[in-house]
């Protein structure tokens, strides 16, 4: 009889971002001027860094903080670490660089082997208008399996505990969810509403202010980053038109718009290899409109 | 170490060097709650006399939940910091000083300049409290003070009759130390729960709103009179609706402050709110031409504790100093508003009696007594005791609302020309205006020999 198999305690990586929670918007021309002390990071990436350390904790494993950012999010930074990290690292990102850089230069510090990260779990968004497409950078780049838009997040119990594996929602058109397990090695990302970041201790705050040079260790800066080209129009969300609607009376124009007394698909499980989801979930978004001619 | 486990340093063995821990049960050496000016000027004075330090700071940083009230007069720092002006984040360096009267649609200013003040070491200044108040508590964190933001100190812990040190809203946030002084602004919480304020009078208090209105620094310059980096501080009387009170416009960089403060008491008992007052003001045909067109980018109101000397609490107990706002520091004496010197003045007092008092190992009331002495013998409580009648002069109603009225009737008679009626009499003018406006000349007979007294 073989004996059972063990798994190491996972490293669990926090990866957040450093942003500028008070920017000044100027409102005809869309540009932002940066506010002095407005430095912070999102709802989103506090709800990643309770989470994993929560997921840490539940597997008896560390939790280790990694961040992008400048210089002067340390003060910042420090306190997040304090609630419980055993590492903090900040990448150095000295400015607004361009997505797919931020992605690159956090993957070089995620990949090397001192930090042995097994999860990732990044916020699903932050704040400066970036593109969210981060954690799904970090997976490739890192060979992890990926699930994005995490609504709750837990470890599962039973055979699958000692697989650390996890047990999480995912948010779906039509106000559905899906329920999905996603073993690790793997990137996840969470919304800012699913966990409120613990408090840290007193003591533990004195601590890391006291050591602030010694507990953040400073990597990246080696690369070329390229900032996304400059706007010359003002931002604005993406935006879907959609006809308006054309009923003669206006409660017939308001079920239109509301969908209501509307046949709706019902949901369906399929059980599909992964290209042929892939085309059906293609084939499901060109049907409902979501897809252009040219996507 | 796991996740959730709270760490404190003398656990960890990477920073058992820096650990504050000190003997007999106090883990520093002295506890500062609140990084405002008088908080940074305390620590800073401790943290470079070698002691450890902890800064306690309720928002998330040094200075977030402060707004600007009056003029800053740096010549404090020359001592603290050394050539401060090179580096302190000033706004405009004031050159140019009004005292304005309004009433109805009249306004009479006096109106003083000097180029001098626009030179090292300067006179007066205006900046963003958030700014300022970063800066100093970096100072103090640079001299070695640990700052700890997002956290309030929600009571002290006492051993017998001695404060040993304080508790947060922090897990674990018990915190001791040889020395609590707090800094912990107006209306004191630290300070009342030890018993130093025998009683909180309303009416030693204002309520400070304020705008802060954006415009081109070149508009600024061309409505005020000034140029680069000159300011300009206009003190008001008046126009406060009938609510004991007085009025400011600063000028900043790129923003002009307008506002009021109001006293407590007298919003209370009236059915006005301070905006409502504010936005009166800012209408009045005096002010209305400095900030019209402008972008309000802040609204902010605060307490102001100006009951001055009288109103202090006792400054010392067992283990506990109190400084500045804490301690009813500022002075509001007419022409003099000022807080930022007197905190900062304060802090750095109680800073170096805490100093003192650690380094004799006694830090009973007896052994901090040397702080009230140094305030004695420094501008801080010199000052305060020379003016503590001033407060009550400056919001009394013939100064609030019958002297105003007086001023700018007498103006504008006297300027008035009628002809071809000749010009009337200075004496009947005074004489009209005062029966025209209530007051009686035993009135301002007896005001102005307080007044006189009071301003020494």
């Amino acid at each position: 009889m073989s004996s059972p198999r063990t798994f190491a305690p996972p490293v669990v990586a926090a990866c957040i971002k450093w942003v500028d929670l008070r920017p000044e918007l100027d409102p005809v021309q869309g540009s932002l001027a940066p506010s002095l002390h407005g430095g912070g990071f999102s709802a989103a990436d506090l709800s990643a860094a309770e989470t994993a350390l929560s997921l840490a904790q539940a597997w008896s494993g560390s939790a280790v903080l990694v961040c992008a950012g400048p210089a002067n999010a340390d003060r910042s930074l420090l306190d997040v670490a304090a609630s419980g990290f055993s590492r903090t690292v900040r990448v150095d990102v000295p400015g607004q660089l361009a997505t797919a850089t931020v992605a690159e230069l956090l993957v070089r510090t995620l990949g090397q082997t001192d930090l042995d990260v097994d999860l990732v779990v990044c916020g699903d968004m932050s704040y400066d208008r970036s593109s969210g497409a981060v954690p799904a950078m970090l997976a490739h780049h890192l060979d992890f399996c990926q699930a994005l838009g995490l609504l709750s997040v837990q470890p599962m119990s039973g055979e699958l505990a000692e697989k650390h594996t996890i047990l999480a929602t995912r948010r779906l058109d039509g106000a559905r969810r899906e329920r999905i397990k996603i073993p690790i090695p793997a990137v996840i990302s969470v919304e800012g509403g699913i966990a409120t970041l613990r408090r840290a201790g007193l003591h533990a705050s004195m601590g890391e202010a006291a050591r602030a040079e010694a507990r953040v260790e400073t990597r990246g800066g080696h690369i070329h980053g390229q900032s996304d080209p400059p706007r010359t129009t003002p931002w604005r969300p993406r935006a879907r038109s959609l006809a308006g609607p054309s009923g003669e009376s206006s409660f017939d124009r308001i079920l239109e718009l509301t969908g209501s007394l509307s046949d709706t698909s019902p949901p369906r499980t399929v059980k599909a290899d992964p290209a042929e989801a892939a085309r059906m979930i293609i084939e499901s978004l060109s049907e409902w409109g979501y897809l252009g001619n040219d996507d | 170490m796991k996740p959730g486990e709270e760490v404190s340093p003398e656990e960890s063995p990477s920073t058992a060097e820096s650990s504050p821990v000190g003997a007999g049960g106090a883990e520093v050496d002295a506890i500062v709650v609140g990084a405002g000016p008088a908080g940074s000027a305390a620590a800073l004075e401790l943290a470079r006399n070698g002691h450890s330090v902890v800064l306690l700071e309720r928002g998330p940083f040094p200075g977030s939940k402060n707004m600007y009230g009056g003029v800053i007069y740096g010549r404090i720092l020359d001592a603290l910091v050394p050539k401060w002006w090179e580096e302190a984040p000033i706004q405009r360096w004031v050159t140019r000083r009004q005292t304005m009267m309004l009433s109805g649609d009249q306004a009479l200013t006096i109106d003083y300049r000097s180029d001098r003040w626009g030179d090292p070491p300067y006179n007066g200044a205006t900046a963003y409290r958030p700014d300022f108040d970063h800066w100093l508590a970096d100072k103090a964190a640079e001299a070695g003070a640990h700052l700890v933001c997002s956290t309030t100190a929600t009571g002290l812990i006492h051993e017998g009759d001695q404060v040993v040190g304080v508790t947060t809203d922090r897990p674990g946030g018990e915190l001791r130390a040889k020395v609590v002084i707090a800094c912990d602004g107006a209306n004191s919480f630290l300070a009342r729960e030890a018993g130093l304020y025998e009683n909180l009078d309303p009416a030693n208090f204002t309520v400070g709103v304020k705008e802060t209105i954006a415009l081109p620094p070149e508009v600024i310059n061309a409505r005020f009179g000034v140029r680069g980096d000159h300011g300009v501080d206009i003190k008001i009387l008046g126009c406060t609706g009938g609510v004991p009170g007085g009025g400011f416009v600063y000028t900043n960089r790129d923003t002009v402050s307008v506002g009021l403060v109001l006293s407590l008491t007298g919003l209370a008992k009236g059915d006005r709110r301070p905006e409502q007052l504010l936005h009166r003001m800012k209408h009045h045909p005096g002010i209305a031409p400095l900030v019209e067109g402008g972008e309000v980018r802040e609204y902010s109101a605060h307490m102001i504790p100006e009951g001055g000397y009288d109103a202090m609490p006792e400054l010392v107990g067992n283990g506990l100093l109190v400084a500045g706002d804490a301690a009813s520091m500022c002075l509001a004496a007419g022409v003099w508003l000022e807080g930022v010197n007197f905190a900062i003045g304060s802090g750095a007092a109680a800073g170096r009696a805490g100093h003192r008092a650690i380094q004799r190992g006694d830090t009973s009331a007896a052994g901090l007594a040397g702080y009230r002495t140094r305030l004695e013998s420094s501008f801080v409580l010199s000052d305060h005791r020379k003016l503590r009648e001033i407060p009550h002069l400056v919001m009394g109603d013939l100064a609030q609302t019958r002297l105003p009225g007086m001023a700018c009737g007498v103006a504008e008679q006297f300027f008035h020309v009628d002809n071809p009626a000749p010009k009337p009499g200075l004496r009947r003018i005074i004489r009209s205006e005062m029966k025209a406006n209530g007051v009686r000349m035993r009135d301002l007979v007896r005001e102005s020999v307080k007044a006189i007294r009071g301003f020494g």
